[in-house]
């Protein structure tokens, strides 16, 4: 659960997948299916990698803040002719100069005062590393926004690990089809990475909450209810403010053996069928038939991000200076989350594939 | 002013840098001493904020005296390295039957952030070393701070590659002063020289030197920039092979995992 030291914030993060998610593995399938999803090596579970996480987020950082502040950075020269031995300590003593009065109301993060040289750019892979970090020519990261500073970067002059460090998000509750309607299914052990203690059904059993249905379809497996689960809390997932944003039932929550899990998630994926339609003649085209997995729509993930306070990494680099502080970090985590409600994650996010909804907890 | 054994407990995936062939970027099988102590290092700093580069300095020295890790199945005993019919050997696994086992592969691409689409020719492969181990290696503290570092709140470090992304995570299991059948098992003496019994550090090469195992070119690189700048680079006797008993061991002494000659300590 959420724990706060002087150095590392944690930070708890659900999410329900408001779309089928398909990350892929480039290509490279075994099986039946043409474009396989990344599976945890050890579980085979699917998974949303943590690069793949960071990787969104950065880029949905640098939207959310160059739509604020597009307009109102300073000149290139402007910085430059700013008193200051390196760009951080010019960056600081312009400090948002020509600000109109107005846009004081710019979230703390936003005024941080490397962005006053973020660009788009900023997010995605650097398009010229081997440029220093004070270049004016530079179009790849600028190494001195929240972005570059919080999520990483590296240049011919200094590399910077970031402050950021996301796990994997992980199926916490995944949805299985039975003849009593849609449930979502757990282990133990998954519950108890969320703190709810509750124990894990006999082999090949599962536990309900009401415990006497006898036998339930997940699927297309046939099991016996063996009792009920003892937990009766709704399992809410919202904010700091109840501003609850999705909520199970225990009535919709089976827990099944730690052993049946990853069969019954692989057994119950979304594989979609997809073919080329041939322009002229309207049919489908030969031979370009193929199909997808993907996680489906309605599983809840879980995962944490941590954020490192680095200002100890200070006194080793000028140039390192001004860091943001870990409130800044995750204010821009939480004002940029909304992107992955209408852009989302992985890959077909033009075909129906991809949306998010997440809730960081600290 | 002791030594001190180290279990870490492996709960994420670890890559530890070894060598790129094309789009494959491939994992070391164990964690060399500087590997190790970059991320002690690390982790260090991040509790204990530096007043300046002399004090960042300090600390990096006060991490230096430490052995390579090795793999444990049970926080005990490791998977000792050797060589068995000229090829290398952790505990009863040939590094090919441990990579099969224990080693795996995720194919990530970059993806451009405007159009969103996987960037062209940026398909590569990375390895990583499965949770399934704990990871022992010895260190030597002289500084009561950094005793506490590893008494107090058992520490968590970040280790190899894509430390940001999930993988990389130990967390400190155990942490006690080791004892002198530690040191023997390690081919060490208390003032961290090498004994003449197969090596679990590498042994820097000297033309005297007979051994039986190979030889490897091992750089140290700076990552401070982008482009990693040569800090050093030297021939080393490669840990698990055998080195004669003609060798003058008084003239070597550990440093990050690596038996240097006095002569040429950094």
């Amino acid at each position: 659960m959420s724990e706060k030291n002087n150095v590392v914030k944690k930070l708890e993060v659900y999410a329900l997948a408001t779309d089928p998610i398909h990350i892929g593995t480039g290509g490279y399938n075994i099986g039946r299916v043409d474009n396989t999803i990344v599976r945890d090596p050890i579980t085979n579970i699917p998974k949303i990698p943590g690069s793949s996480l960071a990787g969104t987020w950065r880029y949905y950082v640098v939207l959310e803040t160059l739509k604020d502040i597009k307009d109102k950075q300073p000149d290139w020269q402007d910085i430059k002719n700013e008193n200051g031995d390196t760009i951080g300590e010019k960056l600081e003593n312009y400090d948002w100069k020509n600000l109109p009065s107005s846009d004081i109301k710019l979230s703390s993060w936003k005024r941080f005062v490397g962005n006053q040289i973020m660009r788009i750019k900023c997010a995605g892979q650097d398009d010229t590393p081997d440029k220093n970090s004070d270049s004016e020519e530079n179009t790849g990261h600028c190494g001195h926004c929240i972005v570059c500073k919080g999520f990483g970067f590296s240049k011919r002059d200094i590399s910077w690990q970031g402050m950021l460090f996301f796990s994997d998000l992980n199926i916490l509750f995944f949805p299985v089809f039975t003849y009593r309607g849609t449930k979502w299914i757990t282990t133990s052990s998954r519950l108890k990475e969320i703190g709810i203690e509750e124990e894990a059904p006999s082999e090949n059993k599962i536990r309900t909450k009401q415990g006497d249905e006898g036998h339930l379809n997940l699927g297309w497996l046939y099991l016996e209810v063996e009792s009920r689960h003892t937990f009766c809390n709704e399992i809410k997932i919202c904010n700091k403010q109840e501003n609850i944003s999705f909520t199970l039932t225990p009535e919709d929550v089976i827990i099944v053996p730690e052993n049946l899990f990853s069969h019954i998630v692989n057994s119950n994926l979304e594989v979609r069928t997809s073919v080329s339609i041939d322009p002229i003649t309207g049919a489908a085209k030969e031979g370009a038939l193929f199909t997808s997995e993907a996680i489906p729509r309605g599983t809840i993930f879980y995962g944490e991000i941590r954020i490192f306070d680095k200002k100890g990494f200070e006194g080793l680099e000028e140039k390192l200076k001004p860091l943001p502080k870990d409130k800044e970090l995750e204010d821009a985590l939480k004002d940029s989350k909304h992107f992955y409600e209408t852009l989302g994650i992985g890959g077909m996010t033009t075909r129906g594939f991809g949306r998010l909804k997440i809730e960081l907890i600290p | 002013m002791c030594w001190y054994k180290l279990v870490f407990k492996q709960k994420q995936p670890i890559h530890i840098g070894k060598f790129e062939w094309g789009v494959v970027s491939e994992t070391e099988i164990f964690i060399p001493g500087w590997t190790m102590w970059g991320a002690l290092v690390n982790a260090y700093m991040i509790k204990n904020k530096a007043k300046d580069k002399n004090e960042i300095q300090e600390i990096q020295k006060d991490f230096e005296t430490i052995t390579n890790f090795f793999p444990s199945f049970d926080g005990e005993t490791i998977l000792e390295p050797k060589y068995k019919d000229g090829k290398f050997y952790l505990g009863d696994y040939s590094a090919e039957e441990f990579r099969y086992k224990y080693v795996k592969a995720d194919f990530k691409t970059a993806v451009e952030p405007i159009s969103r689409k996987a960037k062209d020719e940026h398909l590569y492969e990375f390895e990583y070393i499965i949770p399934e181990f704990y990871w022992i290696g010895l260190i030597k503290i002289e500084n009561e701070e950094i005793k506490n570092f590893f008494e107090g709140k058992k520490p968590e470090i970040f280790i190899g590659g894509d430390t940001k992304y999930g993988y990389g995570l130990l967390k400190l299991e155990d942490s006690k002063e080791a004892k002198n059948e530690d040191l023997e098992n390690w081919n060490l003496s208390n003032d961290g020289k090498p004994n003449n019994k197969t090596l679990k550090n590498f042994l820097e090469f000297e033309t005297n030197i007979k051994f039986e195992g190979e030889l490897k070119l091992i750089p140290e690189l700076d990552f401070r920039q982008n482009t990693p700048v040569l800090t050093d680079a030297r021939y080393f006797v490669n840990v698990g092979s055998t080195v004669d008993s003609s060798i003058n061991i008084s003239s070597y002494k550990i440093y990050k995992g690596k038996f240097i000659r006095n002569a040429n300590s950094p």
